[in-house]
C-alpha cells in the first residue's frame, strides 16, 4: 500500500488563482459600475450636445446668410422676419447651454483653430477674423472657432 | 496590480485602450476624443502642447509644431525617408550622432537657437499625455504599456519606440506589430493555425501584411504597401470633382478661395463617409462665394456609383502590394484563412468588395477598424498581466428561459443573451381558490405561448395551505451555474416547502434548433403578440368576475336587489364574451362590469362612512327627555 498522492500544493495554487481572479473581476465590475454611473450622469448633462453639434452647420449657414444680406433688403420686412427667426433659434439653443466663443481676442488653442497666419496691423497672436464661430456647451468646448491669426506687422 | 494599457502610436493619430472585465475598451482623451493627434508643439507662450491643442495652432507656428515624427524615429540621418522629409516638413530636421533630431525653438532663445529633441523624446511627450489621460480615466496609476509598431519596422526603430516609452515613464512590456494586434482584436489567436491577410487602409498609407498563426503565436510572412495612398487621396478626388462640377454649372473657379476650399474639403470627407451607408447624398454649401450679382450657393448631389467611379483607380492601386505580399510569402489566395480590415477607409463598400475580389474571401469587419490595433494591444497587455485566461471565457444563454403561467403564457425569468453564471427569482401565486399545488413547467424559447417553446422539464410543488387565489407566495428560482447546468426550484414561502429539478446543458436545443427558434419567433412575432394579448385580457376579465362575485356576496343586503341584478347581468355578459376570442368585446364587457362593481364599492364606503358618523353621534352625551331613548344601535 502506498500513501495517496498529496496534491494539496497544487490545489492550494489553484485555489489562490481562483480567488485572485474572482477578486479582480469583482474589482473590475465595481470600477466599471462606478464609471458607468459617472458616465450616465455626464450623458444626461451632455445628451443634447450631440444633437446640437449636428445642428451647428445650420447655424453657420444662417450666419453666412446674414453676412450676405443684400443692402437693398436691409429694411425688407420678410428679411427681418428671417432674422427674428434666427435670433429665436439662437436663444433656444442658449437656454440649452450653448454659448458663442467671442470672435476677437488673443488666439488660444483651447478655444480656437488657426486656419491662417497673416501679417496685420493687429499685434501678433491676435485674432484678425473668426471665419466660423466656435461654441461652448455648458463649460465644455463643443467646436473650436476657426480663426485667422495675426503674425504682426512684419511681412 | 495595475493595468497594462495598449497604445496604437500612429503617424497621424494615436489611440489607447485597456482591458476591463475581460474585454478591451478604448480610453478617451482628456478632451473626450478616442483619437489623439500625434502632434507636439511649443507655443509662443513657451507652453508645451500635445494632441488636439498642438494641432489647432500648427498653422501659426509651423516650425515648432512637430507631426508625423514616426517617420523619423529610429532612422539614421542618411535614410531616404529622412532626406525626403527634410524638404517636406516645415520644421527643422538635423543630424545628431548619426541619428536624427528635430528643432523646436522657444521665444526665450532670441538667437534663433532652439532646443533639439530626438524623435523618441517627441513621441515620449505624446505617450506622456496618453499616460496621464489614462490615469485620469481609470482613477489609478499606469506604469506599463504595450506599444504597436508597423510590421516593417527594423530593430533600431523598435528600440527607439521602446525608449520613447521609458522616457515617458512607461515600462514597455512588449512591442508588437500592428497587424498582429489587429488579428488579436479579432480573436484569431484562438485558432490552431492559419494564414491571415491584414488589409490596412488608413488616412495616409496602405499596408498589407500576411501573418501565419500557430498555437497562438503570430509570425509575419510578408509585408507590402504604398506609403502615399490613403483616405486623404480619396477626399482630394471628390474635392476636385466638386470644383469641376461647380465650374461647369456656374462658370466660377473657386480653387483660389481659401475659405470655400476649406468648406468643400470638409464636405467632401463628409459625403465620402455618408456614401458608405447611403446610396446618395447631397453636398449643401450655401453662400459658398459671391460675385457681382450677389451670393452664390453650391448644391450638388453625388451618388455611390459616381464616387466609386472617381476613386476606382485608387482602390485598384491596393491590389498590387497585395499580390506582391502573397508572392513574397510564397502562397496563393486559397491559402489565406482569414482577411481582416484595418483603417477607417475600409468602411467603404467598394473597398470591401475589392478585398473580397483580391483574396476570394469575405473580409471580417466586426471590430471597429479605427480601434482594432489599440484594442489588440490592450488584449496583449491583458495577457501579459495574467488577466486573460481561457477558463474565464464567459458564456451566454442563447434562448430565454421561463415558466408557463396562467393562460399558457410563457413568462421569461432569464432573457436570452444573459451572461452566465446567473440567478433570477420571481414570486408567483395560485390561479384558483384553495389550490394546494402548483405545476412548474420550465420552457426555453422566444415564443409568447409556452406550447410553442421547448419543454425542458416539469415538476409539482404541493402542500400549499388552502387560501384564496393569488394569496400564496411561491418563489421560483432559476439558477445557471458556470457549467451551464440549470436548476429550477419552487418554494412556498408559507411552509418553506421546496421542490426542484436539474436540467443539464445537453437537454436544451442544438445550434440549428436555436437559430430556427429565433427565426420562428421573429416570423410569428405579430401573431404571438395578439395571442398573448387575448390571454392577458381574458385573465383580467376572469379576475374581475371573481372579485365581483366575491364583492356581491360580501355586500349581502347592503345593496338593493336591482343593484345586485345589474351587476350579476354584467358578470354574465362578460362570461359570455369569454367563450369567444373577440378582444374588443371582452374589453368592453370588462369595462362595464368594472364600472358596475365600482358603484357597489362606492356605496359600501358611503354606508360605512355614514355609520361611522352616527356612531360618533351616539357617543356624545345628548340631552334627552324622558320620552326619547337612544334606540338606533349600530351592529
Amino acid at each position: 500500500m502506498t500513501k495517496p498522492k498529496d496534491n494539496s500544493k497544487q490545489l492550494k495554487e489553484e485555489l489562490e488563482e481562483c480567488k485572485s481572479g474572482w477578486i479582480r473581476t469583482q474589482a473590475d465590475f465595481d470600477n466599471y459600475r462606478k464609471r458607468t454611473e459617472d458616465q450616465r450622469a455626464e450623458m444626461m448633462t451632455f445628451a443634447s450636445a450631440n444633437i446640437i453639434q449636428k445642428i451647428l452647420p445650420i447655424l453657420d449657414h444662417m450666419d453666412l446668410a446674414l453676412k450676405h444680406l443684400p443692402k437693398e433688403l436691409e429694411n425688407n420686412e420678410w428679411a427681418k422676419g428671417i432674422l427674428h427667426t434666427k435670433k429665436h433659434f439662437e436663444e433656444t439653443l442658449d437656454i440649452e447651454g450653448l454659448s458663442k466663443i467671442p470672435e476677437t481676442g488673443q488666439f488660444d488653442p483651447n478655444f480656437h483653430e488657426a486656419i491662417s497666419h497673416e501679417s496685420s496691423v493687429l499685434p501678433e497672436n491676435e485674432i484678425i477674423e473668426t471665419t466660423q464661430i466656435g461654441y461652448m456647451f455648458k463649460d465644455r468646448l463643443l467646436r473650436p472657432a476657426k480663426v485667422r491669426v495675426s503674425s504682426g506687422s512684419n511681412s | 496590480m495595475s493595468k497594462i494599457i495598449g497604445i496604437d502610436l500612429g503617424t497621424t493619430n494615436s489611440v489607447v485602450a485597456v482591458m476591463e472585465g475581460g474585454k478591451p475598451k478604448i480610453i478617451p482623451s482628456a478632451e473626450g476624443n478616442n483619437l489623439i493627434p500625434s502632434v507636439v508643439a511649443i507655443s509662443k507662450n513657451n507652453e508645451r502642447l500635445v494632441g488636439q491643442l498642438a494641432k489647432r495652432q500648427s498653422v501659426t507656428n509651423p516650425e515648432n509644431t512637430i507631426f508625423s515624427v514616426k517617420r523619423l524615429i529610429g532612422r539614421s540621418f542618411s535614410d531616404e525617408e529622412v532626406q525626403r522629409d527634410i524638404h517636406l516638413m516645415p520644421y527643422k530636421i538635423v543630424k545628431s550622432d548619426g541619428g536624427v533630431k528635430v528643432l523646436m525653438e522657444t521665444p526665450s532663445t532670441s538667437s534663433g537657437q532652439g532646443k533639439e529633441y530626438s524623435p523618441q523624446e517627441i513621441s515620449a511627450f505624446i505617450l506622456q499625455k496618453i499616460k496621464s489621460d489614462a490615469e485620469a480615466y481609470l482613477g489609478e496609476k499606469v506604469s506599463e504599456a504595450v506599444i504597436t509598431v508597423p510590421a516593417y519596422f527594423n530593430d533600431s526603430q523598435r528600440q527607439a519606440t521602446k525608449d520613447a516609452g521609458v522616457i515617458a515613464g512607461l515600462e514597455v512590456k512588449r512591442i508588437i506589430n500592428e497587424p498582429t494586434a489587429s488579428a488579436l482584436s479579432y480573436g484569431l489567436d484562438k485558432k490552431k493555425e492559419g494564414k491571415v491577410a491584414v488589409y490596412d487602409l488608413g488616412g495616409g498609407t496602405f499596408d498589407i501584411t500576411i501573418l501565419e498563426i500557430g498555437e497562438g503565436v503570430f509570425e509575419v510572412m510578408s509585408t507590402a504597401g504604398d506609403t502615399h495612398l490613403g483616405g486623404d487621396d480619396f477626399d482630394i478626388k471628390i474635392m476636385d470633382w466638386i470644383l469641376e462640377e461647380y465650374k461647369k454649372q456656374e462658370g466660377i473657379d473657386i480653387k483660389s478661395d481659401k475659405m470655400a476650399l476649406q468648406r468643400i474639403k470638409e464636405a467632401a470627407e463628409k459625403a465620402k463617409i455618408e456614401l458608405s451607408s447611403s446610396q446618395e447624398t447631397e453636398i449643401n454649401l450655401p453662400f459658398i462665394t459671391a460675385d457681382a450679382n450677389g451670393p452664390k450657393h453650391l448644391v450638388l448631389k453625388i451618388n455611390r456609383s459616381k464616387l466609386e467611379q472617381l476613386v476606382g483607380d485608387l482602390i485598384e492601386k491596393t491590389a498590387i502590394p497585395c499580390k506582391q505580399a502573397l508572392k513574397d510569402a510564397k502562397i496563393e489566395t486559397g491559402d489565406i484563412s482569414d482577411v481582416i480590415l484595418v483603417g477607417g477607409m475600409t468602411r467603404m463598400p467598394a473597398v470591401q468588395a475589392k478585398v473580397k475580389e483580391i483574396f476570394g474571401k469575405e473580409p471580417s469587419k466586426t471590430v471597429n477598424p479605427d480601434e482594432c490595433v489599440a484594442l489588440g494591444a490592450a488584449i496583449q497587455g491583458g495577457v501579459l498581466a495574467g488577466e486573460v485566461k481561457d477558463l474565464l471565457l464567459l458564456d451566454v444563454t442563447p434562448l430565454s428561459l421561463g415558466i408557463e403561467t396562467l393562460g399558457g403564457v410563457a413568462t421569461k425569468l432569464i432573457e436570452r443573451n444573459t451572461t452566465v453564471p446567473t440567478s433570477k427569482s420571481q414570486i408567483f401565486s395560485t390561479a384558483a381558490d384553495n389550490q394546494t399545488s402548483v405545476e412548474v413547467h420550465v420552457v426555453q424559447g422566444e415564443r409568447e405561448l409556452a406550447s410553442d417553446n421547448k419543454t425542458l422539464g416539469r415538476f409539482m410543488l404541493d402542500g400549499i395551505p388552502p387560501s384564496p387565489r393569488g394569496i400564496p407566495q411561491v418563489e421560483v428560482t432559476f439558477d445557471i451555474d458556470a457549467n451551464g447546468i440549470l436548476n429550477v426550484s419552487a418554494k412556498d414561502k408559507a411552509t418553506g416547502k421546496e421542490q426542484k429539478i436539474t436540467i443539464t446543458a445537453t437537454s436544451g436545443l442544438s445550434d440549428e434548433e436555436i437559430d430556427k427558434m429565433k427565426k420562428d419567433a421573429e416570423l410569428h412575432a405579430e401573431e404571438d403578440k395578439k395571442k398573448k394579448e387575448v390571454i392577458e385580457v381574458k385573465n383580467l376579465a376572469e379576475n374581475l368576475i371573481y372579485t365581483s362575485e366575491k364583492a356581491i356576496k360580501e355586500a349581502g343586503d347592503k345593496i338593493t336587489e336591482d343593484e345586485k341584478k345589474e351587476t350579476e347581468d354584467k358578470i354574465k355578459a362578460l362570461k359570455d364574451t369569454l367563450l369567444k376570442d373577440d378582444i374588443e368585446d371582452i374589453k368592453k364587457s370588462t369595462e362595464e362590469l368594472s364600472q358596475s362593481i365600482q358603484k357597489i364599492g362606492q356605496k359600501m364606503y358611503q354606508e360605512a362612512a355614514e355609520n361611522k358618523e352616527s356612531e360618533k353621534k351616539e357617543e356624545e352625551p345628548n340631552p334627552t327627555t324622558d320620552e326619547e331613548k337612544p334606540e338606533d344601535k349600530k351592529e
